[in-house]
């Protein structure tokens, strides 16, 4: 009887994951101009005046390094960072605490081989509004909102930037250093991705397209560790 | 010992089990080449299967619940539509193109005429969303099929609860439209052995090996790959298929090949449904006065054919129709509906 407990118990230590890993997070934070995004919130500017009404985006391939050397990979295919539904979306991942990592890199998007996968579930299911109907495809990277400088119709400005096949393709990858941390968190500073637009004359953006990647490549940039 | 010789078995048939897809709901005869679709994502399952036939059918998936898939895609035209040159969908209005016969949809990797759809799962978003087809949203119809008793049980029996998601839905669409596999035509019986082609036949199907394979390749009659077979651009439509998606001139003018298996039921013919008739269509093929720059050097290289030649080629492309196929009782409205009450 006692052999059997033991048996048991050594089964348990060897099997259970529970022991080893522990949850750590990834936190987003959505800024404008150095501090937390307000939706709907005027901001006035020199020659401007913005306010964003919706903020979404994919973050997928999440990768913790130390070095070079990678440590930890996410298995889920993307997370959904929607400013509406979250200020601060935090994305908890099942990782030894105990390494040590100086490093994360992540796509901001869904990269190519995810996208034709066919039908996906959770975040990626296509009722979050962040797939296209016409032309299949992940929107990568959503924003709308008013600029006082657009030329769109009631000044709207509306981007929503995604695109998965040469030559269009929108995916980023985003490669940031770290200080040793439980919880990392990342600022994605809209301004400074919007400030490299001429709202002026580019205010829609519906399709895979050249001005698409620039767009993708101008969000690449805004994401910083403080 | 003998439990690792198990273990080893059991893992083998389901490597083996991957890789010859073997399903009691998709058959096909061993000249076909392997299917491209993946099913190992979204396994075939006979709830999974008549559920997504109940959505086929169910006109819930429109804005006024007035138009199904088979409002276009109707099983008597080999799942396309006839009598309408372009896609008839919500308030009678009219589309930009002619609605496709739906049939060995797991052997293609690129959907529509201008393959802008990469997948088979997600293409029902492409009509659901458009206003002149569906005009609705696969959020809406979520909520609407989440309010049915009858929904509910079904994909209670399919996914093991009865929560309803647009994966869930999608996936099972695409299960239904995966089962409609047509491989039961003269052609194919020729193939197996078990009949044989009339004299026309033959000398049609030399003419067609010769003139017409290399594009629409047996035993599918497409390679799926997209190309231009001359036909001049419609002024009013200025449709150029694959270059109006991807703005590229090399792809301009450019069109999915369609099969031909099935072809006296699927008429009209073209992208545009331009052509009612094979001899019109083939009188296109007959007529050399092309002169687009993506035209397919193949297309040059078509003999003129003489009369003959023609009704011996149609009588060939007559033994491509699968009437097994057209009147399958597993893949027609399914009575089941018309019990929902919610
Ligand atoms: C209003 C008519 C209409 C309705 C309703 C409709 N379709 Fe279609 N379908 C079309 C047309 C037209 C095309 C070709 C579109 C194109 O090439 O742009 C098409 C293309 C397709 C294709 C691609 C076939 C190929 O060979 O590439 C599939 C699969 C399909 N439809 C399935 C469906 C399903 C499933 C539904 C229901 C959710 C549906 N259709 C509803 C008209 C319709
Ligand atoms: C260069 C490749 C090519 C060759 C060779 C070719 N076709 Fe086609 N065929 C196509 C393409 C592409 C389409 C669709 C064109 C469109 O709708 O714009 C098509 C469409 C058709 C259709 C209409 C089918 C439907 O469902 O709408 C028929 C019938 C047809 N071809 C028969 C033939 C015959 C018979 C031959 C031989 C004499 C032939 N084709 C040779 C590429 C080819």
């Amino acid at each position: 009887m006692k052999k059997k407990i033991f048996k048991k118990w050594f089964f348990l230590f060897i099997f259970s994951p529970k022991i080893l890993f522990s949850q750590f997070q990834i936190c987003f934070h959505n800024q404008f101009l150095n501090s937390e995004l307000i939706l709907d919130k005027k901001y006035a500017m020199s020659n401007d005046s913005i306010s964003i009404s919706s903020l979404n985006y994919y973050v997928s391939k999440i990768s913790i390094f130390n070095d070079s050397n990678l440590i930890y990979e996410d298995r889920k295919l993307g997370h959904l960072i929607s400013h509406e539904i979250n200020q601060s979306p935090c994305i908890k991942l099942e990782c030894d605490q105990k390494i040590k990592f100086n490093r994360i890199s992540f796509n901001l998007g869904i990269d190519s081989v995810t996208h034709i996968k066919g039908v996906l579930g959770g975040d990626l299911d296509p009722t979050k509004g962040m797939y296209w109907t016409w032309n299949s495809g992940y929107i990568n990277f959503k924003i709308e909102g008013y600029s006082s400088r657009s030329s769109g119709k009631n000044h709207l400005f509306q981007f929503h930037i995604g695109g998965y096949q040469f030559p269009f393709n929108s995916c980023q990858k985003i490669d940031l250093t770290l200080k040793r941390n439980s919880t990392i968190d990342i600022y994605f500073d809209v301004f400074n991705v919007l400030n490299g637009i001429n709202l002026q004359e580019n205010y829609q953006i519906m399709r895979p397209c050249k001005s698409a990647v620039e767009i993708a490549n101008l969000s690449k940039n805004a994401f910083y560790i403080e | 010992m003998k439990g690792i010789y198990i273990q080893f078995f059991i893992s083998l048939s389901i490597l083996l089990g991957f890789n010859l897809y073997d399903s009691p709901y998709f058959k096909y005869p061993d000249y076909f080449p392997k299917p491209f679709y993946q099913f190992e994502n979204n396994i075939l399952d006979s709830n999974k299967i008549k559920l997504g036939r109940m959505l086929f059918y169910d006109p819930i998936l429109s804005s006024d619940n007035t138009i199904s898939c088979a409002s276009c895609h109707s099983p008597y035209n080999a799942f396309s539509h006839s009598d309408h040159q372009l896609s008839h969908g919500i308030n009678d209005q009219i589309g930009k193109r002619n609605a496709p016969a739906l049939f060995n949809l797991a052997w293609q990797k690129k959907f529509m005429w201008d393959g802008s759809i990469n997948h088979l799962d997600v293409q029902p978003l492409a009509p659901i969303s458009h206003s002149k087809e569906m005009n609705e949203n696969i959020q809406n119809i979520i909520l609407k099929i989440s309010k049915s008793n009858f929904y509910k049980k079904l994909y209670n029996k399919s996914f093991g609860d009865s929560l309803i998601t647009g994966e869930r839905t999608l996936k099972a669409l695409a299960q239904f439209q995966l089962t409609l596999v047509s491989c039961n035509s003269k052609f194919d019986y020729v193939k197996q052995g078990i009949n044989s082609f009339t004299k026309k036949e033959k000398l049609g199907y030399q003419i067609f090996l010769k003139n017409c394979n290399i594009c629409h390749q047996e035993p599918l009659f497409s390679t799926y790959q997209f190309a231009n077979n001359g036909l001049t651009v419609d002024s009013t439509l200025k449709d150029y298929g694959k270059g109006s998606l991807t703005m590229q001139s090399k792809d301009s003018l450019l069109f999915k090949i369609p099969s031909l298996r099935n072809l006296s039921y699927s008429s009209p013919y073209m992208h545009d449904g331009r052509f009612k008739t094979l001899h019109q269509v083939i009188n296109h093929y007959n007529n050399k006065k092309y002169n687009h720059k993506n035209l397919s050097p193949e297309i040059l290289e078509l003999k003129s054919l003489n009369n003959n030649e023609v009704v011996n080629l149609i009588s060939f492309l007559k033994t491509l129709d699968d009437s097994s196929f057209i009147y399958n009782k597993i893949t027609r409205f399914p009575i089941l509906l018309l019990s929902k009450e919610n």
